[in-house]
């Protein structure tokens, strides 16, 4: 399903010094698969999750999902791809505070096609929000706002979720919550998901847990 | 859920930026469209109550004075003439109908104008259409007296009431009342939104003998009427249009049986007045575009602003699958809806206010405006507002578009 060959990314230092901030050989992942990884913050695990989701392109290597190279894709074809095939759920939940539980919902629907609003409705419900639908993200609690980023991630039925520290900002309790509603949605959906933490007490809920540094060898002197 | 709706909720969200900015564009176009709507509704009921009077005929002097005073009963007459000015007229064969207006006193302001109830019966002030006695009847004897609607509302006269009449056109401090004199009124008329509205008309010979009895009694050294009977002003409508220029030249040249007076033409003297007007009105259209202009820029600045705060949310809805394109639409769509709502607004806004004004429009000059005419030039100004709010709301949309998503995609990396 995921197939990530000889993938760079650089970035540039104050001094316009280039580092490599991802460099990944090979990394694969199946149908369905769930898979934590965990690393320390500015590893980079969020441009990890960033350059499969085409929000940032790579210098080199390939990104292959479903048979397409998303690196080959640009501009609106990038967008709509990440739209129909990619739910993100952010550390900070990332819901538009004008807008309703169900319309934040609905908002992941509305970029690849239609927005339907009884899938919406089923997917709060799904995440145990159906009476909560009208309420602004103010109104809710930063469980309930992690729970509607959930139901907004697996509305469209991608393909994959990408979930960056997802409970970075819950208590213990709601952490908990969120790592079991996802993980059951993902399997119940077979939706694959690729969860990165930097909360060992999270990713050891996964059976399929790997280090990032096993995955990104990292460049560490600048490049010429 | 579409576009429209987060364009809506984008604006809803800055409720009040975005009201204020609309409401600086609706105050704007409902000041060009209240401009162009008395521009053009005042000339239409200028140009139709000139239209009436097809030549007047009066002392030498200034013909715009001349129309002004005797259509719109606005200004001071300019001389009197003698009678016999107003019999040749009438006798002449080519001539239709003369009615003559006697000036000189006033009741409360409204002023008092001797004529022949001819003006009832065969003057029409429109196409078609007579002085028509709404209470009571015309008058038949001197001393009676048919009055405006206006000049009942404002004075409280009523069919049967009497009054007495003070010297000169208008009121003013000292003004000699001519108590001796009693005139009752006879009837009113029907409104018919012209100056007719708000004067008294009575019969020629009860101004005359007002005058002489003063006169004789050396009460009055600086009236205009001496000791002859003398007319203000005649209103003419010829047999036939082709006799127009040729009465008005033998009038104007001194050529008509040794007559000194000028014949005028009111519609074209109104088109002169108004080509004066005009200029003044260019200018207010011109300030008020201006308005316009600023208020538009608002809204650049509004959205301009909003964008740093809205990085995130632009950030969010790009992580969701929004295209460039989408974002830039969006932004500009919200530009573009403020526009919309401001300028419709605006347009209803400037109908209603002279709409409101209608009355005291007709009470201060005569005219009848209505205020629910719409113009081809308001749709202009509409389009001119909806697409300057479109093209100021690229450069923030530009901004939008441009917004990386991975940086403001979260706070904490």
């Amino acid at each position: 399903m995921l197939t990530i060959q000889n993938l760079r990314k650089t970035f540039s230092n104050s001094e316009n010094e280039k580092f490599d901030i991802i460099n990944i050989p090979f990394f694969e992942m199946n149908n369905n698969e769930q898979t934590a990884i965990i690393g320390e913050s500015g590893s980079g695990k969020s441009t990890f999750l960033n350059l499969i989701s085409g929000i940032v392109s790579s210098e080199s290597g390939e990104i292959l999902f479903n048979g397409t190279n998303i690196t080959k894709l640009t501009g609106s074809k990038m967008d709509k791809f990440r739209a129909k095939n990619f739910g993100y759920v952010f550390q900070t939940f990332n819901l538009l505070q004008g807008f309703t539980a169900l319309e934040n919902v609905m908002l992941g629907m509305m970029f690849c096609g239609k927005a339907d609003k009884n899938r919406s409705l089923s997917a709060l419900d799904k995440v145990g929000l159906s009476k909560r639908i009208n309420n602004k993200p103010s109104e809710l609690s930063v469980g309930e706002q992690q729970r509607v980023a959930v139901a907004r991630a697996i509305v469209n039925s991608p393909g994959m979720i990408l979930a960056d520290e997802p409970t970075a900002n819950l208590d213990r309790k709601n952490s908990g919550t969120v790592i079991e509603l996802i993980k059951e949605l993902c399997s119940m959906e077979k939706i694959a998901l690729i969860l990165v933490s930097h909360e060992s007490d999270i990713t050891d809920k996964f059976k399929n847990k790997r280090h990032f540094s096993e995955i990104n060898i990292q460049v560490t002197h600048p490049q010429n | 859920m579409g576009i429209l709706r987060i364009v809506y909720k984008n604006i809803k969200q800055r409720s009040l930026s975005s009201l204020l900015t609309m409401l600086s564009i609706m105050l704007g176009v409902a000041l060009v469209t209240a401009i162009i709507l008395l521009r053009q509704e005042s000339e239409e009921a200028f140009n139709q109550t000139a239209a009436g009077y097809e030549l007047i005929v009066g002392p030498k002097g200034s013909s715009l004075q001349l129309t002004l005073n005797t259509v719109y009963q606005i200004g001071m007459p300019i001389q009197n003439m003698p009678l016999n000015t107003y019999e040749l007229l009438k006798n002449d064969k080519r001539v239709k109908l003369a009615i003559p207006y006697v000036l000189g006193d006033n009741f409360k302001d409204f002023r008092i104008i001797g004529t022949v109830p001819e003006i009832f019966t065969e003057f029409e002030y429109k196409k078609g259409i007579n002085y028509r006695i709404d209470h009571g009847k015309l008058f038949e004897n001197d001393f009676e007296a048919v009055i405006g609607i206006e000049t009942s509302k404002r004075t409280g006269l009523k069919v049967g009431d009497t009054f007495t009449g003070s010297h000169g056109v208008d009121s003013y401090e000292g003004a000699e009342a001519h108590d001796e004199f009693k005139f009752k009124v006879t009837g009113i008329l029907e409104k018919t939104f012209t100056a007719a509205d708000k004067v008294v008309f009575v019969t020629m010979n009860s101004v005359w003998k007002i005058h002489h009895h003063e006169e004789e009694n050396n009460k009055d050294t600086t009236s205009v009427l001496k000791n002859e009977n003398t007319i203000t002003s005649i209103l003419l409508k010829l047999k036939n249009p082709v006799y127009f220029d040729l009465v008005r030249r033998q009038i104007n040249d001194n050529k008509y049986e040794g007559i000194n007076a000028q014949a005028v033409l009111p519609v074209l003297e109104i088109k002169q007045l108004f080509d004066i007007i005009g200029n003044i009105n260019s200018i207010l259209l011109v300030i008020a575009y201006l308005v316009i202009f600023v208020a538009v820029i608002s809204i650049l600045v509004s959205l301009y602003n909003s964008m740093n705060e809205r990085k995130r949310d632009i950030a969010i809805m790009r992580s969701l699958g929004a295209t460039r394109f989408k974002i830039l639409k969006i932004i500009i769509l919200e530009g573009a809806l403020i526009s919309f709502t401001g300028a419709l607004s605006g347009i209803l806004l400037g109908h209603f206010v002279i709409f409101m004004m209608k009355n005291k429009i007709s009470e201060l000059a005569g005219i009848q405006i209505s205020g629910t005419n719409f113009n081809v030039f308001e749709l202009y100004i509409f389009a001119g507002t909806v697409l300057l709010g479109v093209l100021v709301s690229m450069i923030p949309a530009l901004k939008a578009y441009k917004t990386d998503v991975a940086k403001n995609l979260n706070p904490v990396s």
